[in-house]
């Protein structure tokens, strides 16, 4: 891994104007259009450290390796029958998603919360919907929706 | 007796009679209005006449059966999320009758909404050529085009973005088709010979759609 580093500010700024623009031009639709967003991160860095196919397990995967690139502070779960209320403290990314609010838009793209929906794809095979991101003091409350089986 | 209409009335006819049907007989749709369909999408509008459309005629059940199975997926997924957040019950508040409001839940969450192209003797699925400017628009009018002459030839139709509307579902799409990377799935189209007649949806008065000069000036002051 490249371990030049730029602004995290400048980060954000990129992020945040791309998702502006996706959203200018899709509306609503434009968080369907950024499920897979960190697909390649999650395939070469995540998906080869996921031995487990029990949910929490495999959070515990997401979130080392998250942590150790110094994306997240950490990621709890509690699986509430098909709800996966997630919680994310201390994302890098956050200012993306205040900068969200402050247009008065819902927050609709999540790195790591899509890592969480890749791992259940790839590893259970199972369709989940990232459904919810809210923003409290420190971290963001994700809700994930699981499927039971994908159409063919 | 047949009515007589001018021009302009009969294309307000087809345009107004226009409806999204999702429910059809098993009678094949004619290669002859198969022919009408595609030329009336291949008269569409499209910047620098880029013509950035293809279609995929799709008549084997099994592949309709798929397709059906993507697009009920992605409605389904998209549906529940909003209904465990409560968005849906929102858009519903209005609605008294609570058998009706849970129907809908389930048509909704279940994806049932989106499915029925399993049904349609007939699917076309619209791709279009990324590597032009207007895409998205030209894809449109290509398939605005089509469903005017479905309605002209008495046919039913439903424009069906579901199964592209995820970039994951899309993705399935495309391989389930052979779709390249230089086109994108836009939308299906399911289509057939209506079992009924239906209503016409509500519309928003035109007073309320259309300014003068400049936004928020309406340009009619009553509903025309």
């Amino acid at each position: 891994m490249n371990k030049e580093t730029i602004s995290k500010d400048y980060a954000n700024d990129m992020i945040f104007e791309l998702q502006k623009a996706f959203w200018d031009e899709r509306g609503k639709g434009a968080r369907f259009r950024l499920t897979t967003l960190g697909r390649d991160f999650f395939k070469t860095k995540c998906l080869p450290k996921i031995q487990s196919t029990e949910i929490p397990d495999m959070v515990a995967v997401i979130e080392g390796v998250l942590k150790a690139n110094g994306i997240v502070a950490g990621i709890s779960v509690e699986i509430d029958g098909r709800l996966l209320r997630v919680g994310i403290k201390g994302c890098v990314h956050r200012p993306v998603e205040d900068r969200m609010v402050a247009m008065e838009t819902k927050p609709f793209a999540c790195l790591p919360a899509n890592m969480i929906t890749l791992a259940i794809d790839s590893k259970l095979n199972r369709p989940s919907e990232l459904a919810e991101i809210k923003l409290t003091d420190g971290a963001c409350q994700i809700l994930i929706v699981l499927f039971d089986k994908k159409p063919f | 007796m047949a009515e007589t209409y001018t021009l302009a009335e009969a294309t307000m006819k087809v345009i107004q009679d226009r409806r999204s049907i999702r429910e059809w007989t098993a009678e094949p749709v004619s290669e002859e209005d198969i022919a009408l369909i595609m030329e009336a999408g291949r008269q569409a509008p499209s910047g620098e006449n880029a013509q950035p459309w293809r279609f995929i005629i799709v008549k084997d059940p099994a592949m309709r059966k798929k397709m059906a199975g993507l697009a009920g997926g992605g409605s389904g997924r998209r549906f529940t999320a909003e209904y465990v957040t409560h968005q849906m019950q929102e858009r519903f508040a209005g609605l008294q009758d609570e058998a009706k409001k849970k129907a809908a839940f389930e048509k909704l969450t279940s994806g049932q909404v989106s499915a029925f192209c399993e049904n349609a003797p007939l699917v076309i699925m619209v791709c279009g050529k990324k590597d032009v400017w207007d895409m998205p628009f030209d894809t449109s009018a290509a398939i605005e085009n089509m469903l005017l002459m479905i309605t002209a030839l008495g046919l039913g139709a439903c424009w069906v973005i579901a199964p592209c509307f995820d970039v994951r579902d899309e993705e399935r799409t495309k391989e389930l088709l052979g779709v390249p990377e230089g086109f994108k799935a836009v939308s299906l189209i399911s289509i057939g010979h209506m079992t009924r007649p239906h209503r016409q949806r509500p519309r928003i008065p035109i007073n309320q759609l259309v300014y003068s000069e400049k936004w928020g000036e309406p340009y009619y002051k009553e509903n025309v």
